[in-house]
């Protein structure tokens, strides 16, 4: 569905992201595990141009031109970027409107959101900044889910949230399985494996590590090598 | 102050050029405007260039200035002293208001220190403009007035204005030299370091502001007192904009930027480019220019000129410098090795040889004070790719070194002779003494190169490319490894020469050679009569790193208090008796 | 009392225009992240465009009288539009790392750019522009216990309040409403937010820039009358217009319109007193320095929900 081949992404003379392949198949979740400064966030950047990057990304068989991340989103591939990235500004309701600028009908799909995230709903009128922190982790993440992804690409869903809340999270993203596939950025690896169906371990740009989540968490060196567990 | 006297120099051949380009002293008057706009444009370097805060409000100091100056002269009767006290207060007035607008703009940043500043620079501007002076424009009277309006009067106000320029140039150097000058950089560089550092922000923010804001006054009253008439606008937002324009485009960091930008911005219209260039064009290149500068080439004009003088300049320099030093004629005498090879060497005194091998960017002379030792034929040599001898494409390679002094010894037919190496010639005499020991009688070894190896810090090669690239570099490193005397300048002077005539591969390459020698394994076995000599204070090699080439050797040390790595300049007489006592006991 | 009413009058369309020129300031601060110094010089070239359409109109006998105004307005607005663009594709799009100060710096040089071109092109003399509402002033008398009021209010006046009133309604709506609206508020609050809905910013920005520069210029197009048309023309107005969005505290493009106003009726009032007089303008900006320092997020910024 979604084929990564040799991408690469610098700023200037750093290189964040060194050449790296992969795929994401129809229904599947797929993890990019690593540490900090792997490469995880300039990948899917570079994926959803961005940033500039080289390299193929195709789509459904199709090549991305990647000139900005119009392009990508309206064929179906959505960013739930890092750090929520919620409009503080504006209301709960209009953050949602928002995610369906260029893809996804507000009326049809809000309804799906709402009721994954019913606080969401409440709290339609309110201002987003006065959210708290997992609220605002499930507007990110509705915002994505209402352009009607067919991948959804979730970076860091879990950073800085209470644990219960993550536990919540990552129910939800277990049952988005059978609707879309997900490419799921984790520090958390446990998590991650958990819920995925296969993941890549980025260290410097460079993808070390590959294969089926369940055997990664059952291999101990590779967990003590790369995923700090 | 060699830049001062400098810029001395240039002001005044710019003020002969222009006399005889233009035959009249009309172009003095627009250089000593450009003084004038040069020394604001100076404290714009100190506030912008060197404390990182944008201000676009000195022009209204420069304002504050010049109207103060010109109320005095109004209200006092005679011109100087109200010209006096006008300037004074005007200063007064400027540093009274620098703290009331800089003790809280300066708590603002970026975009917000801008608009506060520029909203002050507009409101004296409107406020000036307000005031309803009896005669708007006041006619000034000339700050030279006693002298007739002409050349003579052009000649004399253009050296008043140099002299208060330099005064302010040095003012200024002394400033940014000063620890004030460092904390100031500091901020600009980060403020979060500065502040860890123990910087109290506001108030060195505050200093720089105040310094620059009596910069502009004196500027100002200077105007007022050569132009002869004011107005409001004048000292307006265009005023800021060419005051920005004169230190990004001269250049923000060094002071010289503010008179090269003030030639460019005031000085180039004035000459010539009112002339020829249609209304409006001006604007509009210096606008094209604004932005060019800030995005290509930040640092400006000044600091420009001065990275291509290291970039670009200075190999040709160090060049011309290298060939005139090989002109010179030197005593001495060539000869050819069954290699083909030339190789130079000077000798004094009959008796038995006694061999001098120099050290790394050394020749010969390091041993012109040593030569005479009674009893002896001394004979200092110049290593290959070293002096006047050939270059050979092995550069580093201490053991062809070696083979080639060998070679030497043939064919003056010294051997065996008594042999005596200092640093990197230490190393070479080692490995001589090592292969053919036939060669070598005794040896001495004067702060030799570790017999395992230099150890360099991870700046070295940083450290060598300033030497390789810069002749003042390259004397300062040699007068370091002159110890004691590195106060001789004279001496200093001719071994850098002597270093020029080096191998410039060998800069890096016999650094590397140094770091990875390693003769430990060949001195087992060594049975040649060895002494190492070391000087208490070399800061090049250790006291310990010579124990353990003596160790290595079998060898006797001798540690010369009072001395640092380079005994035979820095005590001839006592390396001389080191050098005879070994051989006789 | 009769004074206060008259500053009134006369404040409140001036300051609607200080308030237009900070919208477009704010609004180009807010999703570009640069402080446009060149704002009013860009429009004060567009005046010239439109004056110039307007002579060629007359010379070339296509409209006549002050339909030629009407004709030549759309010129003039299209072509602060095309400078808006034209600034952020060729000029502001290839340097956006650069530090504030130095963006700053670009802008003025922008500044030196349009005011050469306009004493390049044209002249730097002052010539007369056509108001949008010619005629006598209407002179509203107060009669029995209000016998001393008596307050003049100039035509053009009334067209400089309603286009402002017109066009603050518009853009509120728009920014509420449209789908471009949002996307310009999403791209001020969280550019990577903005990116991740597939807004295409760097296309935000050019059409932020292109809408402020046509307001500019319709602010431009309403002092003409009054200022005259020369290369310093908005000038104030710019430099006023910023103040505006200072009070506004950037953060909110409507604190600026309400900032104009107040800084038009600020203006007005100080001048009632004699010996204030003329010290209007340094007055004001001496007050922004303190708001700068003490209030940096403005005094009409709306309450924000706090950031997590």
């Amino acid at each position: 569905m979604l084929e990564v081949a040799d991408l690469r992404v610098s700023y200037g003379p750093i290189h964040a992201v060194n050449g790296i392949s992969f795929t994401v198949g129809e229904g599947e979740i797929v993890s990019i595990l690593g540490a900090n400064g792997a490469g995880k966030t300039s990948t899917l950047f570079g994926i959803m141009g961005i940033v500039r990057s080289r390299g193929s990304v195709k789509f459904r068989g199709e090549e991305l031109r990647r000139r900005s991340p119009t392009e990508p989103t309206s064929k179906g591939m959505v960013l739930c970027p890092e750090n929520r990235r919620i409009f503080p500004g504006l209301t709960v309701e209009e953050n949602l409107r928002l995610g369906t600028f260029v893809r996804g009908e507000f009326k049809e799909t809000a309804e799906q959101a709402y009721s994954l995230f019913p606080i969401l709903k409440e709290r339609n009128r309110q201002i987003a900044g006065s959210l708290s922190g997992g609220e605002q982790q499930m507007l990110a993440v509705g915002r994505a889910l209402v352009a009607n992804p067919e991948v959804l690409l979730l970076d860091e869903p879990s950073l800085g949230l209470a644990p219960v809340i993550v536990d919540e999270m990552f129910r939800v993203l277990a049952d988005l399985r059978k609707k879309m596939a997900v490419l799921l950025i984790e520090q958390n690896a446990v998590k991650a494996l958990s819920i995925s169906d296969r993941a890549y371990v980025l260290q410097n740009g460079s993808i070390v590590h590959s294969g089926e989540a369940g055997a990664m968490l059952r291999d101990d060196n590779l967990r003590k090598a790369y995923l700090g567990m | 102050m060699r830049r001062t006297v400098f810029l001395a120099l240039a002001i005044v051949a710019s003020g002969v050029l222009a006399y005889l380009l233009t035959g009249g002293t009309y172009a003095l008057g627009s250089l000593s405007l450009v003084m004038v706009w040069a020394i604001a444009g100076m404290g714009m370097v100190i506030i912008i260039g060197n404390t990182g805060q944008l201000s676009l409000g000195h022009a209204a100091f420069m304002g504050i200035g010049a109207y103060s100056t010109a109320m005095f002269i109004e209200a006092l009767p005679g011109v100087y002293p109200g010209m006096l006290l006008g300037t004074l207060v005007g200063l007064a007035i400027a540093v009274v208001f620098a703290l009331l607008i800089g003790l809280p703009a300066l708590r603002l940043r970026g975009y917000y220190l801008a608009i506060a500043t520029i909203a002050f620079g507009v409101g004296v501007e409107q406020a000036i403009r307000a005031v309803p002076f009896p005669n708007p424009v006041f006619n000034i009277p000339h700050v030279l007035g006693g002298v007739p309006a002409g050349y003579m009067r052009d000649i004399t106000t253009f050296f008043l204005i140099a002299a208060i320029f330099l005064v302010f140039f040095t003012i200024g150097r002394v400033i940014l030299q000063s620890p004030f000058g460092v904390k100031f950089r500091m901020i600009r560089d980060s403020e979060v370091a500065a502040r860890s550092y123990g910087t109290n922000l506001t108030r060195n923010k505050l200093q720089a502001f105040v310094i620059s804001a009596v910069f502009c006054a004196i500027a100002g009253s200077l105007f007022a007192v050569t132009q002869g008439v004011l107005q409001p606008r004048t000292f307006g937002l265009m005023a800021a904009i060419d005051l920005l324009l004169i230190v990004i485009i001269g250049g923000a960091i060094m002071l010289e930027g503010g008179l090269i930008g003030s030639f460019i911005i005031v000085g180039l219209p004035a000459l010539v480019l009112e002339e020829i260039a249609p209304a409006g064009s001006l604007t509009l290149i210096y606008g094209v220019l604004l932005i060019v500068f800030v995005v290509a080439l930040p640092s400006g004009i000044a600091t420009g000129l001065v990275l291509v003088w290291h970039r670009k300049l200075q190999p040709p320099y160090m060049a011309a410098i290298r060939f005139v030093h090989k002109l010179l004629p030197v005593r001495g005498n060539t000869v050819v090795t069954k290699s083909g090879t030339r190789m130079f060497y000077t000798e004094k005194g009959e008796g038995s040889p006694l061999l001098y091998l120099h050290g790394n960017t050394g020749s010969h002379q390091w041993f012109r004070e040593v030569m005479d030792v009674p009893g002896y034929r001394t004979i200092a040599v110049d290593l290959v790719n070293f002096g006047r001898s050939d270059r050979v494409e092995v550069a580093g390679d201490i053991d062809a070194y070696a083979d080639h002094v060998s070679d030497f010894i043939e064919s003056l037919d010294i051997g065996p002779c008594y042999l005596v190496g200092h640093s990197l010639g230490a190393g070479v005499a080692m490995s001589l003494a090592m292969r053919h020991p036939k060669k070598v009688r005794r040896l001495v070894l004067v702060d030799p190169a570790p017999i395992d190896g230099m150890e360099l810090d991870d700046d070295f090669y940083a450290l060598i490319r300033t030497i390789r690239n810069s002749y003042r570099g390259l004397r300062s490193s040699i007068a370091r490894s002159m110890g004691t005397r590195a106060k001789d300048t004279r001496l200093a002077k001719r071994l850098s020469r002597e270093a020029l005539l080096m191998n410039e591969e060998g800069f890096i390459k016999h650094a590397k050679a140094l770091a990875s020698l390693d003769l430990r394994d060949r001195a087992r076995g060594f049975k040649t009569p060895t002494l190492v000599v070391h000087g208490g204070m070399d800061p090049i090699v250790s006291e310990e790193q010579s124990r353990r080439t003596a160790e290595a050797l079998g060898a006797e040390l001798t540690v010369v208090d009072g001395v640092g790595h380079a005994l035979p300049i820095e005590d001839p007489e006592h390396f001389k008796e080191v050098v005879a006592g070994f051989d006789v006991a | 009392m009769n004074a206060f009413l008259q500053a009134i009058t006369i404040g409140i369309p001036q300051g609607a225009l200080y308030g237009l020129m900070g919208f477009g300031i704010a609004m180009i601060f807010r999703s570009a992240g640069t402080l446009n110094f060149s704002h009013g010089y860009s429009a004060m070239v567009s005046v010239l465009i439109t004056l110039t359409t307007i002579e060629w109109f007359f010379d070339a006998g296509i409209v006549e009288g002050h339909a030629a105004l009407f004709a030549a307005i759309p010129v003039g607005l299209i072509s602060g539009a095309v400078f808006g663009v034209l600034i952020d594709l060729l000029l502001m799009r290839r340097v956006k790392h650069v530090s504030p100060a130095s963006m700053l710096m670009i802008t003025l040089g922008l500044l030196l750019v349009f005011e050469g071109t306009a004493n390049l092109v044209w002249s730097p003399d002052y010539e007369s522009f056509p108001r949008i509402l010619p005629g006598p002033p209407f002179i509203f008398e107060g009669t029995g216990a209000l016998e001393e009021i008596r307050v003049v209010f100039r035509r053009n006046d009334l067209a400089v309040m309603l286009i402002a009133l017109v066009i603050s309604l518009s853009l509120a709506a728009v920014m509420k409403y449209t789908k471009i609206g949002l996307a310009i508020r999403a791209r001020g609050q969280d550019p990577v937010g903005a990116q991740a809905v597939g807004i295409n910013t760097n296309r935000v920005d050019s059409i932020v820039w292109g809408l402020a520069l046509l307001l500019a210029t319709v602010v431009g197009i309403l002092v003409a009358p009054i200022t005259r048309v020369h290369p310093t023309m908005l000038m104030n107005t710019q430099l006023l217009g910023i103040t505006a969005a200072v009070l506004g505290g950037f953060s909110s493009l409507f604190g600026a319109v309400w900032g104009g106003l107040m800084i038009g009726v600020l203006e007005r009032v100080i001048d009632i007193f004699p010996a204030l007089d003329g010290y209007e303008t340094a007055i004001i900006f001496f007050l922004i320095i303190l708001v700068l320092v003490f209030k940096p997020q403005g005094i009409f910024a709306p309450k924000q929900g706090r950031k997590a």
